[in-house]
């Protein structure tokens, strides 16, 4: 959810992005990080624990704890929470520690 | 007590109130400024 | 290969002072930070600083990164790179880092400062991993910077300054606060931040602390006890929150992960919060010409992070040559000493006091 009102702090106008969740629709503003966009969407499981399975959401913000991997684009192990969103995301669930695309 | 619960107590309130003997004098400023900290503006 | 006077890691309080001060004397500067912006922590400090009037104190945290930024923008000698994460520094004396456009860069500094800042500690209890739990500065950086609240009704862990401050701005938001949980005897954070969140009717909880989240797949309540001396939990004195969001403020650990790897002494300091260098009078570690200011040195807050960064900055100015009065030095000696000399400094005085060398 969205702060609308604030006694100190005025929000920017940003421009409205669409991009997808695990192939749901969902809009966000270009440039916020990902993880803020989920979460304004009441997302707020963003990944589970490769070993124990256990639910593992937003914890730092500032791209250190690794709690919020993802997959963006294809592409594994991806910090929502310091990954800027743009028009056309693909943003998905990461399957244990992640897979590159890569030839064996 | 102030520095348990948040909300100062008769004996907080006593540490910054002052003297009898200035209160019978007249009027005087009190400042609820219980605890030192590393703070200057206002000094 | 860049060639610089000095290199500063980080572009918070800490390392924006530094670096306004090495230029003022002439020395060319490099700033790297990982983040998009200048003020580090500074961006999601809404409220008005305490401290010195010679720091800033009374100007809310986001407007004083905009002095930093504003000032060091009429600088010519001083370079600033954004999104450009630190990854090492090496024998032959070359920092490394990566740019925005993905590429490896390297930096050959004559002095370095790193002014690397803290990360959030976290405590054990059960569930501590669902979602829905989040450091405080997280808390501050979802809702402050970019204008999402973390959820609708919170429990505070932490009646610390950041556990204080973070609640009311919590409120200010449009969040309800249903405790605040400490599990010392008394608050230790300002008492005057204590009362501003008491009046808005914000209970905090001495004696008091977390036995476990509640929730499957995210957080929907929270059991708080009593505990006794032994920090064991008080018989019948668990109760229950209905809260979709627990907020961690149990303090901070030094990020000092690029000054073991620079091979500078390191050693553990309760009082300081974790790992910190062994730093001579300059600010110096035991490795010449590297520098440490702010948080990295040690846990304390935004105003002493300004004054150390002033002294790493003359320091690293001078050691490459350049001339910095001793006036500079002093000022900025006194200026420390007096924001550690009161009652709320002491643990601050004694960690110092065995680390210094």
């Amino acid at each position: 959810m969205r702060i609308k009102d604030h006694p100190i702090l005025s929000s920017q106008p940003a421009r409205t992005v669409t991009f997808t969740f695990e192939g749901r629709t969902l809009e966000g503003q270009e440039g916020e990080p990902i993880a803020a966009a989920l979460h304004n969407a009441g997302i707020k499981v963003l990944r589970h624990s490769p070993r124990l399975n256990r639910p593992r959401g937003f914890f730092c913000a500032i791209g250190n704890c690794s709690s919020c991997l993802m997959v963006v684009n294809g592409r594994p192990n991806v910090r929502v929470c310091v990954t800027p969103l743009s028009q056309g995301m693909k943003i998905e669930y990461q399957e244990g520690k992640g897979n590159l695309d890569v030839e064996d | 007590m102030l520095k348990n619960t948040g909300v100062p107590d008769e004996k907080d309130l006593a540490s910054v109130t002052p003297t009898k003997k200035r209160l019978e004098e007249g009027p005087v400023v009190m400042v609820e400024c219980f605890q030192e900290i590393p703070c200057d503006p206002c000094h | 290969m860049l060639k610089t006077d000095v290199a500063i890691v980080g572009a918070g309080p800490a390392g924006l002072s530094a670096a306004i001060k090495a230029a003022s004397f002439g020395a060319d500067v490099i700033i790297l930070e990982r983040d998009k912006w200048l003020g580090g922590q500074l961006v999601k400090q809404t409220h008005s600083f305490f401290g010195s009037k010679n720091e800033y104190a009374g100007i809310r945290g986001i407007d004083i990164a905009n002095i930093f930024a504003d000032e060091l923008e009429k600088m010519e000698n001083v370079q600033i790179m954004l999104e450009t994460p630190a990854l090492g520094y090496y024998e032959d004396n070359i920092l490394t880092a990566y740019s925005p456009q993905g590429k490896m860069l390297k930096i050959k500094p004559n002095t370095l400062i790193f002014a690397t800042g803290a990360m959030e500690k976290m405590i054990p209890f059960e569930n501590n991993d669902l979602p829905g739990i989040y450091g405080a500065g997280a808390v501050q950086t979802l809702m402050n910077v970019y204008g999402v609240v973390p959820g609708e009704n919170v429990l505070m862990i932490g009646a610390g300054n950041i556990g204080l401050i973070v609640s009311y701005q919590l409120v200010q938001a449009g969040v309800d606060v249903a405790a605040i949980v400490e599990a010392l005897p008394e608050i230790g954070g300002y008492w005057v931040h204590a009362s501003k969140v008491r009046r808005m009717g914000i209970p905090i909880l001495t004696n008091h602390s977390i036995i476990k989240a509640l929730g499957k797949e995210q957080v929907q309540g929270a059991v708080v006890a009593q505990i006794d001396e032994k920090w064991q939990p008080v018989k019948e004195t668990a109760r229950e929150f209905q809260v979709d969001t627990i907020c961690l403020s149990v303090g901070l650990s030094p990020l000092i992960e690029l000054l073991w790897q620079s091979g500078c002494h390191i050693v553990y300091s309760k009082e300081l919060g974790g790992y910190v260098p062994i730093l001579n009078e300059d600010l110096e570690t035991t490795v010449p010409g590297i520098y440490v200011a702010g948080d990295a040195s040690g846990i304390e807050e935004a105003t002493s992070a300004i004054i150390e960064g002033h002294l790493t900055g003359c320091a690293a100015a001078k050691k490459v040559g350049y001339e910095v009065p001793k006036e500079e030095f002093i000022k900025a000696r006194k200026g420390l000493e007096s924001l550690r000399a009161g009652p709320v400094s002491q643990h601050i005085r004694k960690g110092l006091s065995l680390i210094r060398r």
